[in-house]
């Protein structure tokens, strides 16, 4: 067990060598004494490891004082300092790299590669002048931390790493990285040592620290700050005394950690307090875990294999035969596949397959694109789907967590081209037993090529943890046998190889009919036979009905609670339920029809009552026109509510359809108006005058829409223009309010003999009686009831 | 300036009802508005900016780069003991707003209402996440904060949206103001929070009970 240090800048300020706003890092060649007193002072004290202080010396932080050009001569003065510290001791030095306090795109505005760039420089500056090991610290979001490692990776690759990210109270980062999720990705990307620092005292951080034990066997890191401060006297004071921090080591040590230190608010004194402590402390004896295979997100991690229920991979973001897609992808439109990916996780997908397979596009930038958006849009991992080199490289480098590979086959140069990049950022790979001499059609034949690939991959370093194998499915209609063999591969890889298993669910039924229930049995069959992760549609509910039904009796669903809540008998979720009551008039049923906003049935509703020989005008005007004046009245009431006043406006416009077709050229609403309507000048909110417009147009209006932000003038114009007997105003702000008064003045000036209505949250009918205005309306239905009455119509 | 997006992982749907008028969730079919939860979440582009500046209390001056005086009797007690203010803005971007006056073109209303709805929670979920990043960033530091404070609210003149938003830079984040001190993009939000020793109770709790639109405001919560 080994003790770090304590706080550093504390300690600068204290012995007055550092002022608010004053570079910490620039102690190092101004007070380079001072700097070394300190680090004798925390050896003194009894660790075993320091660090030098460089937490903020990259360049991108040291340009907030004005010395990114430093970082050169600081980190080698502080490597520099620290040696003469521990000359003649057993003491190592950590070589600290902080963060660069800024978010990386898209979460924030700064490149990966400027983070990169940054870390990369300052890691071979510390490498070189002589650090022990580096350490990357108090990271609260895993992009930083990504380009972090992999820029240590690449400039020091002999020097051992240790990496520490910053949690919250909720247990996650500031973004949302749980500590599996980030155990399992540092661990992946070659951290030597992991585990948390900062924002947390001891009591918080330790369960942190347990939680990553159980996904890792690597040595483990807790350097709690000394309890949550508090303000007093302009000062930040940190509550937990030596003794205090002292008492909770055996703690830490139970957690598994063995390297413990402590952050802010720490001091020699609590160092000293910590090492009795940690002298005095019985040793832990960490179970060993079987290292797990999982994929991560950056707020979620997914596990596969043995031990784990078999999860969904969504197969639905492949533009493969899919024009429309791939139009909409060579134009940039993210949307759709935005959609796509939505729908698929709402539908069940644990992970989603990505594959940008677009013809006539740069296909790594576009992957490169999609991954970075949708990395932030859902939870769930999403999983590489390619096989060029320059695609996979860009993916891989921006994913925010631990990604799989779809896939590599036996190919030597296939191999040896994809390997390293998984290697390089810590992701899994699944194999493929295709080689040289095509599809295998035997599962023993396929092990042969599974174990090829499997044993090149452990020589170049990745570990059985990283590897995944296919079985192949090939389609039912081409062999009677394939089906029966991928079946015997997936029994066979499970019982020789004892790595988890992930196929593509669809093929098997390609060329034939009846596709889905085939998929649905065949997903049965093979999770049975341990299928792990199948590439399936889960927006087809039978293959999810499949899916649940085989959890259920394979064991993974305890009490049959999901099974029951997906197949119980569920209300039928209709809240426009037509009530059948024969006795109900063919109008009345109408007047319900749109009340309930029952849009499909309308139509036959319709044509019932024209059958009955009722008049179409009758039929508008005592069954639609009558029913959205009632519902208008109740939503007046607060008796229901605007959207279902929509949906009933939807019902109309579905019946005005309906009539027209049938009675072509018979029927037509007279066009009322026209009304002229806009928001007025400096304000933008125009849902309400759209609501408006939505109902007037119900009513029969012809609508001249100018839209928001509208000068007078162009009110007055369009009125003119237009010969409108009406004209709505609506302002929602104090702010915009007199331009209610500017307009209504400007329209007086004219002389027209158009009626003003005015409307909005803010307006009164006080202030519009001032304003000159005819009319306030203090609702979208109250509008339509005014435009009639101010146009002559009783209602 | 420094920028945080935050991201989108989902629309409450419970609070997208609220803001679409719909106080009690009984009678209205939930998967509109999932749909319109999930329409949201495709199309919008989260971007915040904030900006760190002392405040004086006693003259309840903002310290920016342009200081000015901050107006209004409640928003002044609400920053009665701070010390140090954090400005902020964030939005979701114009692609919904577009996306909704088309749908209410195409006569799809409810759908349009739906998606303006789901457009305010989404925003409000993004101001959330970087007031709750500003929170932890204080209480590293031993500093309590209030809650976030619009212009609008209570008695803060609508006017002073101008220095606020010229004060954290709002315009990198492509936030811009009408003639009418109207945020554009709408799904915008521009909010000062303040850090202060203790959090006085300012007698202006957050909350509906406070607010001048609480007998007719189809949003309320309470």
């Amino acid at each position: 067990m080994f003790l770090l240090d304590g706080a550093m800048g504390t300690l600068l300020q204290q012995q007055g060598y550092l002022r608010p706003g004053d570079c910490p890092e620039l102690s190092n060649i101004e007070h380079p004494q001072a700097i070394e007193n300190i680090h004798r002072s925390y050896i003194k004290a009894g660790s075993d490891l320091i660090q030098t202080n460089t937490f903020g010396a990259n360049r991108i932080k040291l340009n907030e004082y004005g010395c990114a050009d430093k970082v050169k001569e600081i980190c080698r003065a502080a490597v520099f300092n620290a040696k003469k510290a521990v000359d003649g001791t057993n003491t190592r030095i950590l070589g600290d790299m902080g963060p660069t306090g800024k978010f990386i795109f898209p979460l924030g505005d700064t490149d990966f590669e400027d983070v990169y760039q940054a870390y990369y420089e300052q890691a071979s500056i510390l490498a070189e002048s002589g650090v022990d090991l580096l350490l990357i610290q108090t990271i609260i979001d895993i992009q930083e931390m990504r380009a972090a490692i992999l820029a240590a990776k690449e400039a020091a690759p002999n020097i051992p790493i240790m990496c520490e990210f910053s949690f919250s109270e909720d247990g996650r980062t500031i973004t949302g990285t749980t500590p599996e999720a980030a155990a399992v990705l540092l661990e992946s990307l070659g951290a030597s040592i992991i585990g948390a620092n900062c924002s947390l005292g001891p009591d918080k951080l330790i369960p942190l620290i347990s939680r990553m034990s159980a996904v890792s066997n690597l040595p483990l890191v807790i350097q709690p700050n000394a309890g949550l401060p508090k303000l007093i006297d302009g000062k930040t004071v940190f509550p937990l005394h030596p003794n205090d921090m002292a008492e909770y080591v055996q703690a830490m040590v139970n957690s598994g950690a063995t390297y413990i230190g402590g952050c802010c608010g720490t001091s020699p004194e609590h160092l000293a307090a910590m090492r009795q402590a940690l002298d005095r402390a019985v040793p832990y004896k960490r179970k060993v875990i079987t290292p797990p295979t999982a994929l991560t997100s950056r707020t979620s991690i997914v596990y596969i294999g043995e031990g784990h229920p078999p999860v969904i991979i969504g197969e639905r973001i492949n533009p493969t035969g899919r024009k429309t897609l791939q139009k909409d992808l060579q134009e940039k439109n993210l949307v759709p596949i935005k959609t796509e990916a939505l729908n698929q996780v709402k539908a069940g997908a644990h992970l989603l397959d990505i594959n940008m397979g677009v013809p006539d596009v740069d296909q790594a930038a576009l992957m490169e694109n999609v991954v970075k958006e949708l990395s932030m849009l859902v939870d769930t991992p999403l999983i590489i789907d390619a096989t060029s080199p320059s695609v996979l490289e860009k993916a891989l480098r921006i994913y925010p967590g631990r990604t799989l590979i779809n896939s590599v086959n036996a190919d030597s140069a296939q191999m040896s081209a994809i390997f390293p990049i998984a290697k390089k950022y810590g992701a899994a790979l699944l194999c493929l037993p295709i080689g040289s001499k095509g599809i295998p059609e035997s599962a023993a034949d396929r092990l042969t090529l599974i174990k090829k690939i499997y044993n090149a991959a452990l020589q170049t370093g990745l570990r059985h943890e990283d590897l995944l194998a296919d079985p192949l499915v090939l389609t039912a209609a081409a062999s009677t046998n394939a089906p029966k063999e991928t079946l015997q591969t997936l029994r066979t890889y499970k019982e020789t190889l004892k790595i988890p298993t992930v196929m593509g669910l669809s093929n098997i039924s390609f060329g034939l009919p009846g596709r889905s229930g085939l998929n649905a049995n065949f997903l049965a069959m093979a999770l049975a036979f341990g299928l792990n992760a199948p590439i399936m549609n889960p927006l087809q509910s039978d293959l999810i009905d499949a899916y649940v039904r085989s959890l259920l009796l394979l064991g993974y669903d305890s009490a049959a609670h999901n099974y029951i809540t997906r197949f119980q008998n569920q209300p039928i979720e209709n809240q426009h339920q037509l009530k059948n009551n024969e006795t109900l008039s063919p109008l009345k049923k109408i007047q319900q029809a749109v009340r309930d906003g029952s849009k499909e049935e309308i139509g036959s509703l319709l044509n019932e009552a024209l059958n009955a020989g009722i008049d179409p005008m009758v039929i508008t005007n005592d069954g639609l026109t009558a029913a959205m004046t009632a519902i208008g009245e109740e939503y007046g009431k607060g008796r229901c509510y605007l959207p279902q006043v929509m949906i009933a406006a939807e019902t109309m416009q579905a019946a005005f359809i309906a009539l027209k077709k049938a009675l072509p050229g018979k029927f037509n609403i007279t066009r009322k108006g026209p009304f002229v309507i806009a928001t007025v000048k400096g304000d933008v909110h125009d849902l309400g005058k759209n609501i408006v417009i939505a109902l007037l147009e119900n009513s029969g209006y012809e609508v001249i829409d100018l839209g928001k932000d509208v000068s007078p003038e162009k009110i007055v114009s369009a009125v003119h223009q237009s010969k409108a007997p009406l004209v709505g105003l609506s302002a929602l702000m104090t702010t915009t309010m007199p331009q209610i008064d500017i307009t209504i003045q400007a329209l007086k000036k004219e002389n027209l003999t158009v009626k003003i209505i005015v409307g909005g949250a803010v307006l009164t009918s006080e202030y519009a009686q001032k304003a000159g205005a005819d009319a306030y309306a203090s609702n979208a239905t109250d509008t339509v009831r005014l435009a009639n009455i101010l146009m002559g119509e009783n209602q | 300036m420094p920028i945080f997006n935050g991201f989108l992982q989902k629309i409450d749907i419970a609070e997208t009802k609220r803001y679409a008028g719909l106080r009690t969730s009984e009678n209205f079919s939930d998967k509109i508005v999932a749909d319109a939860c999930m329409a949201a979440q495709a199309i919008a582009k989260p971007r915040g900016i904030f900006q760190q500046c002392c405040y004086d209390s006693d003259s309840c001056q903002l310290l920016c780069e342009e200081p000015f005086t901050i107006e209004g009797s409640k928003i002044r007690e609400h920053l009665k003991n701070s010390e140090i203010a954090i400005i902020m803005a964030v939005t979701i971007g114009g692609d919904i707003e577009k996306e909704v006056n088309t749908l209410f073109s195409k006569k799809e209303y409810s759908k349009g209402l739906m998606l303006d709805a789901a457009a305010t929670t989404a925003t409000e979920m993004i101001a959330d996440q970087l007031n709750h990043y500003i929170d932890e960033m204080a209480a590293k530091h031993g500093y309590e904060t209030t809650w976030r404070y619009s212009p609008g609210y209570g008695d803060w003149p609508l006017t002073q949206q101008m220095n606020l938003i010229k004060a954290v830079h709002a315009d990198q984040i492509d936030i811009h103001l009408t003639s009418g001190c109207m945020l554009v993009p709408q799904k915008s939000i521009t909010a000062i929070i303040g850090m202060a020793r203790s959090v006085v109770e300012s007698g202006i709790p957050s909350g509906c009970r406070n607010c001048s639109m609480h007998n007719t405001c189809s949003s309320r919560k309470e």
